[in-house]
């Protein structure tokens, strides 16, 4: 079987840390039927914001712990680097997504939201999970987006819920 | 303190938003640095990484 590629929002990647039932069963599910796992540079660079988030201890250790002793790793958790090339090309995509209100009423989201989707369609994602309902509200959209407008591979932007309802049959 | 992995307890509600606000923080935070910024952000979070997987290789006496 091809290896397939699962992008793991931010906050996804902490409540797995942390235990959180639903995403560690939706990651043990994919896991299972033979996935790998992203964390987009967007995520990366957050998960190290994170980890000094003074005001905010429990998500600190989280992602501390996520970064600092292995546990990307044996989660199945990849993440490399993009090139300057990689970088340019996802910054026009991303602006020219922005230009084009894809986040239009989002009270939270923001440039960074749909990075991260150029990011992990770069890496030839299949899904992005995540819980971030604003996303999950447009994903229709946004998918379509990355499609027309990027000339991207779909991708899928899915709750932790969503696969382990796809999946239960598993 | 470091929080164990192998002590997992699910987070309560709280603490599970915790997390979402400290993700939707970052990530307004992040977006808003330049390049080299963000460069600087995620050199450091593959250094820690590369440190991690050193400190668990002395760990197994491997």
């Amino acid at each position: 079987m091809p290896e397939r590629l699962a992008a793991l929002d931010t906050e996804v990647l902490l409540a797995i840390e942390g235990g959180a039932v639903n995403c560690v069963t939706a990651h043990s599910i994919l896991r299972s039927v033979g996935f790998l796992f992203r964390a987009t540079p967007t995520v990366m660079q957050e998960l190290e914001k994170a980890q000094y988030d003074v005001r905010r201890e429990y998500t600190a250790s989280l992602a501390q712990n996520l970064l600092g002793s292995g546990v990307l790793q044996a989660l199945g958790v990849v993440s490399t680097r993009m090139d300057d090339l990689k970088r340019d090309v996802t910054e026009i995509h991303a602006r020219t997504m922005m230009e084009r209100n894809m986040l239009e009423d989002a009270k939270y989201s923001n440039d960074g939201d749909i990075v991260a989707l150029i990011e992990a369609a770069y890496a030839d994602c299949v899904f992005f999970i995540t819980t971030n309902k604003e996303l999950l509200d447009r994903s229709d959209a946004l998918s379509l987006a990355l499609i027309q407008i990027c000339g991207m591979r779909a991708l899928l932007i899915v709750h932790p819920d969503e696969i382990i309802e796809a999946f239960k049959t598993l | 303190m470091k929080k164990k992995s192998t002590e997992k307890t699910p987070p309560t509600p709280t603490q599970r938003r915790e997390i979402f606000e400290a993700a939707r923080q970052a990530r307004a935070e992040v977006s808003r640095m330049s390049r080299s910024e963000k460069d600087a952000l995620e050199a450091a979070a593959h250094r820690s990484m590369e440190s991690g997987k050193i400190r668990a290789r002395e760990t197994c006496g491997t």
